[in-house]
């Protein structure tokens, strides 16, 4: 196992693709210290791949790519201008509560912040608002897609720890919630210390509200039949995928007309690339994750933690600094492949709750995409606010404490992610 | 790359794009046609999930090379983006050379299956003979393959760090 983990790091660190350091640092292990034939590693990744679960992840991504292209990011916007654009700060109100919903219609949280920051950082350019800034705040709304449901980081943890989608997805509801107030509160600080043009708002109209809000309601549809099909037992999280990749498809070509029959096949081929690239991990990860199960991994190091502490709050915090180490180096869902398996058996034997613990980790690694070096949602929204990651970071503070400060709440009050599943008789 | 060469290159990866295109498109409409047929005709079709599970199984392997031409295999690369060209080469070469080698255990250890499909192994539910589905394994990581040795040669001078347009796209 030593062997193992040498091998994944030095491929790791001279830059060899994910997809490989797994692959090659489990097929040498597998070569050299045991005699199980090498067609185990096809065979694995075959079965890895062979799965109704994890279809939920194309279907997801290719939904989030409709929500893209189409017209319903900027519907949106208008409905959130209405809702918070009279709050001083206005441009960063919408921002942020825009980002929230579309949070809630995607499980993507780079293509929210695609949508969202192309459709603001023009007005918000005009207006000679702080880009840096903003960009930072869009950075982490828009991972708040992952938080929210639906979410892929969601659908990932909960299929590798044999969990129900259904609760993961609902005891994301409150903490992705939750930290929007946190995120306002950071934006209209950092608005009320800065100039006049901070000031000039949308005054608040009920008539507005009510026009903008019928133009959002097809796309605000979606949770709904997400999320209470998935709840009400419906159909299943991968089918619900599969509708909501259907109910985008009419919206965007019947409703707002904003896509046509011509534009589907460079769409499918985007989301097809996008999903093949986190999914051919789970492939290579399922030969790692069978090579960590067989030699015992998971109870090796349970044992060690304890001779330091058998408290469960020790481990909580471990796992937070741990986890906010790594989500700033690397890829989240490649991250949660590799590490859920070990971390989440050692959670239930400290006591923790399963689910609690999905959410504990799923919101390090949407903290992870906004922190620098890596981070996913830092990167869209500085290359589309045309700044470079550097400047952007400089003003990522206030945003990513907010942020940080809900996950050790989530982290100390299970109660706040397991109220839901347990309201809806998940749990 | 021109000649009879990029031909053949452009020739392949045009197949290839068609075929993720039709598998995608299959595996979404075989779990819609699941959930319509369940509630508007009430009538559970036996076979779209397994179907899908295939279409998805060579919408992956095929996929993850169009991923691989499109930069979206994400790697840890900050460290070796640092260092001078010359080194950066070598490396990029090592990394090509363990994936190459991965990719060729994939196809070896695929070929047992390939002849247990081929000989007697169907599917459960529509008894499909299972080589046709575990020959994405070897053709996938062959198209693979092929788009590891392009970067290899596009990138020549510049083998890490993300390129300005298109690449750092991802799914999360």
């Amino acid at each position: 196992m030593i062997f193992a983990f040498s091998a994944f790091l030095a491929f790791l660190l001279i830059g060899t693709p994910i997809v490989f350091v797994l692959g090659i640092a489990a097929t040498l292990t597998l070569l050299l210290t045991t005699d199980v034939p090498l067609t185990i590693v096809s065979q694995r990744i075959y079965d890895g791949l062979n799965s109704f679960t994890i279809m939920a992840i194309p279907f997801f991504v290719f939904a989030g790519a409709i929500m893209d292209a189409g017209g319903i990011s900027r519907r949106i916007v208008d409905f959130a201008t209405a809702l918070v654009g009279w709050v001083v700060g206005s441009l960063l109100m919408v921002s942020v509560v825009a980002a929230t919903g579309l949070a809630a219609i995607s499980g993507s949280g780079s293509a929210d912040v695609a949508a969202i920051s192309s459709i603001m950082q023009p007005e918000l350019r005009r207006r000679r608002y702080d880009i840096d800034f903003s960009a930072a705040v869009i950075a982490c709304s828009g991972s708040l897609a992952q938080v929210i449901p639906p979410s892929l980081m969601m659908v990932v943890v909960a299929l590798v720890s044999n969990l129900s989608v259904g609760a993961m997805f609902l005891a994301g509801v409150l903490p992705g919630l939750m930290t929007v107030p946190g995120l306002l509160v950071a934006a209209w600080l950092h608005a009320r210390r800065g100039g006049p043009q901070y000031r000039e708002v949308e005054p608040f109209t009920a008539a507005r509200l009510r026009r903008t809000f019928v133009r959002a309601l097809p796309a605000l549809g979606m949770p709904v039949i997400i999320i209470g099909g998935i709840v009400g037992g419906v159909f299943t999280p991968t089918e619900a995928a599969a509708v909501a990749v259907l109910y985008g498809l009419v919206i965007a070509m019947f409703i707002h007309r904003d896509l046509r029959v011509r534009d589907l096949p460079a769409l499918v081929l985007r989301a097809a690339a996008l999903s093949a690239a986190v999914m051919v991990i789970i492939g290579t990860a399922s030969i790692f994750g069978w090579l960590v199960a067989n030699a015992n991994v998971p109870a090796h190091l349970a044992a060690w933690i304890k001779t330091v502490s058998e408290q469960p709050w020790t481990y909580l915090l471990l796992i937070n600094v741990l986890l906010m180490a790594v989500g700033m180096f690397m890829e989240s869902l490649a991250a949660i492949l590799i590490l859920v398996p070990v971390l989440m058996p050692i959670a239930i034997d400290f006591g923790i709750d399963p689910v609690h613990f999905g959410v504990v980790v799923v919101m390090n690694f949407a903290i992870g995409m906004v922190t620098p070096p890596y981070g996913i949602t830092l990167f869209v929204a500085s290359s589309i606010a045309e700044r470079s990651i550097v400047q952007v970071s400089r003003r990522m503070f206030w945003p990513w404490l907010m942020m940080t400060a809900i996950l050790v709440l989530v982290t100390y009050v299970p109660d706040i992610p397991l109220f839901l599943p347990r309201l809806a008789g998940l749990l | 790359m021109s000649g009879i060469l990029g031909r053949v290159v452009a020739g392949v990866r045009l197949t290839v794009a068609v075929l993720v295109v039709a598998c995608f498109a299959y595996m979404t409409l075989a779990v819609l046609a699941q959930v319509f047929g369940r509630y508007v005709f009430n009538y559970s079709i036996s076979w779209t999930e397994e179907t899908a599970r295939y279409a998805q199984i060579w919408v992956v392997l095929m996929g993850a090379g169009i991923a691989m031409r499109r930069g979206l295999h994400v790697a840890v690369d900050a460290l070796a983006a640092m260092l001078p060209l010359r080194w950066a080469r070598v490396l990029s070469l090592l990394i090509a050379a363990g994936a190459l080698w991965f990719l060729g255990v994939v196809v070896y250890g695929s070929l047992p299956l390939i002849e247990l499909g081929w000989l007697f192994e169907t599917s459960p539910v529509l008894q499909l003979p299972m080589w046709v589905i575990y020959l994405s394994l070897p053709l996938g990581a062959a198209y693979f393959a092929l788009e590891i040795v392009a970067r290899v040669v596009e990138r020549w001078n510049q083998p890490f760090g993300i390129l300005p347009r298109g690449e750092g796209d991802a799914a999360t």
